[in-house]
């Protein structure tokens, strides 16, 4: 079952994601953090919430943001697509070649400027996920099975005239 | 409730307006319809994004959010999906939120809400402000509907896992969506379904289901407050017989639907049972009519 933040580690989460992905700490004013057993949650605040969390059991609420891992927390690929837009550090712009790699879960060797660690990954502009970055080499971490259907069928445009088929 | 055995389609002929256009429109394959997300993206934004990606997207008129996918393909597995920027959806799956009318900062139920597609469209319609309790009880169905809410972005979602007729009364509810398990007639043209072979007991099991879900539903609403009540079905005894029962105990009245496309009126009777006569303010949504799969809605206001 999730339960609320405590006020100590909300002000962790913000900073968090603010030192390491500078995602303005005005941004996270309007959401409430819940933790599960190894999740974190972000949710829109709203008066109701508490009732709705006394009364009800609650099996998730909004998006999972973080994990906490032995090493500290790691952030999710769903969380990083809620937030990931706002983020001005840390992130890794991908070009063509390396979004196919990126996509197939294969590593990208490339000096890019970021801190080792955590970054997010974006392509022409959208967030794709999560990613680790050691230094000279990235490696994805959005979850095998939401890259499945991508790896299942190639991305073969639908409108048959742009594909030429 | 009609206790006659239903064999394929045939029973229908009578109360499915131009029934010969519509077993043509079964024979058709259905269109594609997407739903712009516009939590990741406005809905002006969206054809042209597309357009330059390669799709070829028409809008819906009625509809703004919605659009038509031409071509070949998965559209499941293309990059866009899997940013979140738009979900599959039948057109009429798509009329209940529209419908529901969601105003941000309310707090709606869905009670049987796996696999996410109305829930997080009600979510959109609220720009995430305000919260949409998703319930289901079906574990499997649950997990989709959690990876949907990830990949849409719908943060405002709670998701519980009751049995929805025993959904805790202790909260309550501006608004409430109940989509129940039905016997899926209307998604027909996406290939032939066992509900063709469905029993007696099966129906009668529905139906008792539907009732016992719509009561609770009910239940948990708060004065005044509205539910739209949907199925993918064309079986009146699913639709208008579980909605005249709750019109008959007094509990709801039915409100119009104003809707730019075409559909029926809800039936005043079936095989010899009469329903209650405001049912004629329900929708029955039919393939000839609307180019996706058959629908009923009945929008109701709960009376104190």
């Amino acid at each position: 079952l999730l339960t609320f933040a405590s006020e100590i580690e909300t002000r962790e989460i913000v900073a968090y994601m603010s030192e390491r992905f500078g995602i303005p700490a005005e941004t996270l004013a309007d959401f409430s953090f819940l933790r599960g057993k190894r999740t974190i949650w972000i949710v829109p605040d709203s008066p109701e919430l508490d009732g709705i969390f006394q009364e009800l059991r609650v099996e998730s609420a909004g998006i999972p943001l973080l994990r906490e891992m032995t090493a500290g927390w790691k952030p999710t690929t769903a969380g990083l697509h809620f937030l990931g837009q706002k983020a001005t550090r840390n992130v890794i712009e991908l070009n063509d070649e390396e979004l196919a790699t990126f996509l197939k879960r294969g590593l990208i060797r490339r000096v890019f400027p970021a801190e080792r660690g955590y970054v997010i990954v974006r392509y022409n502009g959208s967030v794709l996920g999560c990613g680790f970055y050691g230094g000279d080499v990235l490696r994805s971490q959005i979850p095998e099975e939401r890259l499945r259907p991508l790896k299942r069928k190639p991305q073969v445009p639908i409108n048959p005239l742009a594909s030429g088929s | 409730v009609n206790h006659q055995r239903p064999r394929g389609f045939e029973r229908y002929r009578e109360i499915i307006p131009d029934y010969e256009d519509f077993l043509e429109a079964l024979r058709q394959p259905p269109a594609v319809f997407i739903r712009a997300n516009t939590l990741k993206i406005d809905v002006e934004s969206f054809p042209p994004f597309m357009r330059e990606r390669g799709y070829d997207v028409e809008p819906v008129r009625g509809l703004k959010e919605a659009f038509c996918l031409k071509g070949k393909g998965n559209p499941g597995a293309t990059l866009e999906y899997f940013l979140g920027y738009y979900h599959i959806q039948g057109l009429t799956s798509m009329l209940p939120a529209r419908i529901l009318n969601p105003q941000p900062d309310e707090t709606i139920l869905d009670l049987c809400a796996a696999p996410g597609g109305k829930a997080t469209h009600l979510a959109q319609r609220m720009r995430n402000r305000g919260l949409v309790v998703a319930n289901d009880n079906q574990g499997s169905r649950v997990n989709i509907l959690r990876s949907h809410i990830d990949r849409l972005g719908a943060s405002s979602l709670i998701v519980c896992r009751y049995n929805g007729q025993d959904f805790p009364r202790r909260v309550l509810f501006h608004r409430a969506l109940l989509d129940p398990p039905c016997s899926a007639e209307g998604t027909y043209r996406l290939g032939p379904r066992p509900f063709l072979r469905i029993g007696l007991t099966a129906m009668e099991r529905l139906n008792k289901l539907q009732r016992a879900l719509l009561h609770r539903a009910l239940d948990v609403l708060k004065p005044e407050g509205t539910l739209v009540y949907s199925t993918c079905t064309y079986a009146p005894e699913e639709n208008e017989a579980v909605v005249s029962d709750a019109l008959m105990q007094g509990r709801a009245e039915l409100l119009p639907i104003s809707i730019p496309f075409p559909h029926a009126p809800g039936l005043n009777s079936w095989a010899g049972e009469r329903f209650h006569p405001e049912l004629i303010k329900a929708a029955r949504f039919y393939p000839h009519h609307v180019n996706s799969w058959g629908f009923f809605i009945a929008h109701l206001r709960k009376r104190n």
